[in-house]
């Protein structure tokens, strides 16, 4: 709709700098999934019982936590070009609160695991379960921060610079794809 | 709202959710065979967390409307990633 219609045929999205920070973490964490996967290949079967100690009910509700953040960031994007700043800044309120629910209950599960003795240091796969978590934990806080930035840009007097909007918003989808592929290795693959 | 509703965008969002809802069943435990090693679940979540990633970059990041050497870094970068996973069985 309001995409198709007011980009240019070919537009890189943001500031051309959050690509070069986009691929190249696009770049570390496909290391740390290779890593991981190198890991689980040489002790399959330790892979295997110690994910029974997940919850994949959790993980699965994060990942809905963080795709709904991610349209309620995309939709804002669409509002903003579409000058619905109003619309714009309480769709970005929404996606940053389900980013806060998503800290909460990724917290809750920490808590519950280590509360269970199981700790970085219990074997190989909670050691790569903690990195990669916690690495992208400290991604979504830094996207919080980064929403509540584009926030007050939506709020402000002068009329919101698109391309700072849509340099948050890419960084806030990349969060989104990295928890994809984390739940799926990490919690989910057998 | 209605608008919201309409939007191609929420149309993705109800496809990366029912994927979610079908990966996360087809990898969770069910039944004595819970925790034995299955190609199977493991080639259904992961091609199905590839699929939803490429939307997400698509879509959402707005990669299908920006220049071609970004569309086929990313696909690239997915395609390494299926293959690492491929690697490992």
């Amino acid at each position: 709709m309001t995409t198709a219609t007011t980009l240019p045929a070919r537009h890189l999205p943001g500031d051309p700098s959050i690509w070069v920070f986009v691929l190249g973490d696009m770049v570390i964490f496909g290391c740390y999934f290779a890593a991981y996967l190198f890991d689980r290949g040489h002790d399959h079967e330790l892979f295997l019982q110690s994910q029974q100690h997940l919850s994949q009910g959790v993980g699965a509700i994060n990942t809905l936590i963080l795709l709904t953040s991610s349209l309620f960031v995309a939709l804002s994007t669409q509002a903003a070009r579409a000058a619905d700043l109003r619309a714009a800044s309480g769709l970005l309120t929404l996606g940053g609160a389900c980013g806060a629910g998503f800290v909460l209950l990724k917290s809750y599960e920490w808590y519950s695991k280590l509360s269970a003795g199981l700790t970085i240091s219990s074997n190989a796969f909670f050691m790569h379960y903690y990195m990669m978590t916690s690495v992208h934990f400290f991604h979504v806080l830094l996207g919080l921060v980064i929403l509540v930035i584009l926030r007050r840009e939506l709020q402000g007097s002068a009329p919101p610079r698109m391309q700072l909007l849509e340099t948050g918003a890419t960084y806030w989808h990349m969060v989104d794809f990295l928890w994809i592929i984390i739940f799926a290795l990490v919690y989910l693959m057998r | 709202m209605t608008s919201h509703v309409r939007n191609p965008l929420t149309g993705i969002w109800l496809f990366l959710a029912i994927s979610t809802v079908i990966s996360w069943w087809s990898g969770s435990q069910h039944g004595a065979n819970s925790y034995q090693a299955s190609t199977w679940v493991t080639a259904i979540v992961v091609l199905i967390a590839l699929v939803k990633t490429r939307f997400v970059i698509r879509n959402y990041m707005e990669v299908r409307f920006a220049p071609l050497w970004l569309q086929l870094t990313c696909d690239a970068w997915l395609l390494c990633l299926f293959g690492l996973v491929a690697d490992g069985f």
